[in-house]
C-alpha cells in the first residue's frame, strides 16, 4: 500500500514539473507556484540529502536545478523581506542537486548583513524555521535566539488541549519536528528538555489520530513523517495512513490537499489544490 | 495519575457547580421536567464525592426529594431490560483502528462494552494506543460544541480505565474550559434569543458530564458502577 502511494506521487511529481517551474504565468499565481516549487526543493534536497536516489527524484533534481538558474531569486527577496526563507531553501537545494550555490548564499548574506534573522518572521514556528535552515547550512548570522529558545516559544503556543488547534496550529506542529529533527538527521532530544519532547511527541500522536477521523489528509502525511523524526512512529498507525491515502488517490497519483473543496476547474487551479498533499505523501512513502 | 493541585482546582470546579445546581433547586426549571431534576441530582451526587461536606450531603437530600415527587407524577418507567452479557472488550490494534474509523454511535457503543466489562488489555502499550485513539476522538467531537456530550461519554473511559495520563490532563482542560464564572457548563447563554429558558436542556445535562468526567479522572472506580439517580 504504502509503495503505490509513494510511487503514484513521485510519477505525478515527476509528470507535473513543468507546472511547478512555470514561474512566467499570471501574476496572480505567481507567489503560489513560487512556494510551490520552494517545497518541491526542499522535499527533494531532503531525498538527496538522505541518499534517495530514485528515478523521479534525480528526474526533478535536474530539473529543479535548470529552474534555479531561470528566475532571479534576490530580485524577489528585495521586494519581500520575508523571501529569505525561500531563498535560503533554494541556496540548499542548488547545493543539493549539484549546482553552484555561491550566488544565492551570497544573496542570503546581504539580506542577513541588514539586520536579525529574526525580523524577518514574526510567527514563532517561522522563527524557529529560519533558524535552523541558517544554522543547518552554516550561515554566520543565525541570530540571536537558539533553536531552544525558539521552540520553547512554539511550544508555549501549542499549550493548549488538541480541541483548540487551528489548521495553523497543527502545520507549526509538524514543521517543528521537522526542524528540531533536522527532517531525521538529529535527535530532537539534542535540543528539546525531557518533558517538552515528551510534550511534542504526544501532540504528534494524538494529531495523527485525529487527522484520520477528520480525514485531513495533507496534514496527515505531515505527522506520519513528524512521528518518524521524533521516533513515535506505529507501525499498525501508519499502515491505517496510507491505506486511508490510497483510497483517496487519483488514477493520476495525486491526491487532493483540501478536504471535501469542489473539483478545480482548469488545470492551473487543479495542480494547485493538489500538489501539496501529493508532494507530502510522496516524502512520507519515502521516509516514514 | 493526577497531581493534588490537579484534583484540587477540580474540587473547586465541583463546588462551583455546586453552588449553581443549588440555587436550580430553589426553581420551576426541574420542577416541571424529570429528566433534568434526574440530570441534576446526579450532579449533585457527584459533587458530594468530589467536593464532600455538609451543604452538598443536605443539596443531595433536597435533590433526592424532588426527585421523588417528579417521580410519583410521572408514569411508571418501563420494565427495566436484561444487562448485556459483560465481556471485557479485547484491546488491540483492530480495536484501535475501530475506533479511529468508526461512526460516532458505534464508538459509543464500544465505550458502553467497556464501561460495563472492562478491558481485556495484554499490557500497558495496548492501553495507551486505546486511550490516545479514544482521546483523538474525543478532541475531534469537542471541536463541535453540541457534540460535547459525546466527547464526554469517550473522556470517561479514557479517565476511568487511566488508559493514557496526558491524554486525561488535556481532556479535563476541555472539561474546565467548558464552566462559567457562575458554575454552569456550557457554551451558550441561559436564554436564547426567543427568550427560551435553556438551563434544563443544555447547561444541565453538560454540567452533569462535565463532573461525571471529573469524578471518573479522580475516583478509585466510574461513577458508572455506583448507585445513582441517573433513569
Amino acid at each position: 500500500m504504502r509503495e503505490r502511494v509513494r510511487d503514484g506521487c513521485w510519477g505525478w511529481l515527476a509528470a507535473n514539473c513543468a507546472s511547478f517551474t512555470h514561474f512566467g504565468g499570471a501574476a496572480a499565481t505567481r507567489g503560489a507556484r513560487l512556494r510551490a516549487f520552494g517545497e518541491l526543493a526542499g522535499i527533494v534536497a531532503a531525498c538527496l540529502r538522505r541518499g534517495v536516489r530514485t528515478e523521479p527524484v534525480v528526474q526533478l533534481s535536474a530539473r529543479i536545478g535548470a529552474a534555479l538558474d531561470g528566475f532571479d531569486w534576490e530580485s524577489q527577496a528585495i521586494r519581500d523581506p520575508q523571501f529569505v526563507v525561500p531563498l535560503v531553501t533554494m541556496a540548499h537545494a542548488a547545493q543539493a542537486v549539484g549546482r553552484d550555490a555561491q550566488a544565492l548564499r551570497a544573496a542570503v548574506d546581504r539580506r542577513l548583513e541588514l539586520g536579525d534573522p529574526g525580523a524577518f518572521q514574526i510567527v514563532p514556528y517561522r522563527r524557529l524555521e529560519l533558524c535552523h535552515l541558517l544554522a543547518r547550512d552554516g550561515f554566520a548570522n543565525a541570530g540571536r535566539a537558539s533553536l531552544a529558545e525558539l521552540a520553547h516559544d512554539v511550544l508555549a503556543g501549542l499549550d493548549k488541549p488538541p480541541s483548540s488547534f487551528s489548521a495553523q496550529d497543527a502545520y507549526a506542529l509538524t514543521h517543528t519536528a521537522f526542524y528540531l529533527a533536522d527532517d531525521g538527521a538529529r535527535d530532537a532530544g539534542e535540543i528539546l528538555a525531557e518533558d517538552q519532547l515528551g510534550r511534542l511527541r504526544w501532540l504528534v500522536a494524538i494529531c495523527a489520530r485525529m487527522a484520520l477521523v477528520e480525514d485531513e489528509l495533507d496534514v496527515l502525511a505531515e505527522l506520519v513523517v513528524a512521528a518518524r523524526f521524533l521516533a513515535c512512529d506505529e507501525p499498525w498507525l501508519t499502515d491505517a495512513a496510507f491505506a486511508r491515502a490510497a483510497r483517496a488517490q487519483d488514477g493520476d497519483g495525486s491526491l487532493p490537499t483540501f478536504r471535501g473543496a469542489p473539483p478545480a476547474q482548469g488545470d492551473e487551479a487543479r495542480f494547485l489544490a493538489r500538489y501539496h498533499a501529493t508532494l507530502m505523501w510522496a516524502y512520507a512513502g519515502t521516509v516514514g | 495519575m493526577l497531581t493534588a493541585a490537579e484534583r484540587e482546582a477540580i474540587r473547586g470546579d465541583a463546588e462551583r457547580a455546586g453552588v449553581w445546581l443549588r440555587g436550580l433547586l430553589h426553581e420551576d426549571v426541574l420542577r416541571a421536567n424529570l429528566r433534568a431534576a434526574c440530570d441534576a441530582a446526579s450532579a449533585l451526587a457527584i459533587r458530594a464525592v468530589l467536593a464532600p461536606g455538609g451543604a452538598a450531603q443536605r443539596d443531595v437530600r433536597d435533590a433526592a426529594a424532588l426527585v421523588a415527587q417528579l417521580r410519583a407524577l410521572a408514569p411508571a418507567p418501563p420494565p427495566p431490560v436484561p444487562a448485556p452479557t459483560r465481556l471485557p472488550v479485547r484491546c488491540d490494534a483492530a480495536l484501535w483502528t475501530t475506533v479511529l474509523s468508526a461512526p460516532p454511535a458505534a464508538v459509543a457503543g464500544i465505550c458502553d462494552a467497556i464501561e460495563a466489562g472492562g478491558l481485556d488489555a495484554p499490557g500497558a502499550a495496548s492501553r495507551r494506543e486505546l486511550g490516545l485513539a479514544l482521546a483523538a476522538r474525543a478532541f475531534s467531537a469537542a471541536r463541535t460544541l453540541a457534540a460535547y456530550g459525546a466527547a464526554m461519554r469517550i473522556a470517561r473511559v479514557v479517565a476511568a480505565q487511566r488508559l493514557d495520563a496526558p491524554s486525561v490532563r488535556e481532556l479535563l482542560r476541555v472539561v474546565r474550559a467548558m464552566q462559567r464564572a457562575g458554575g454552569a457548563f456550557g457554551h451558550l447563554p441561559f436564554r436564547d434569543s426567543g427568550g427560551n429558558d435553556l438551563r434544563a436542556a443544555v447547561h444541565v445535562p453538560y454540567t452533569l458530564a462535565s463532573l461525571w468526567t471529573m469524578h471518573d479522572a479522580c475516583a478509585d472506580r466510574s461513577w458508572a458502577q455506583r448507585d445513582t439517580f441517573l433513569t
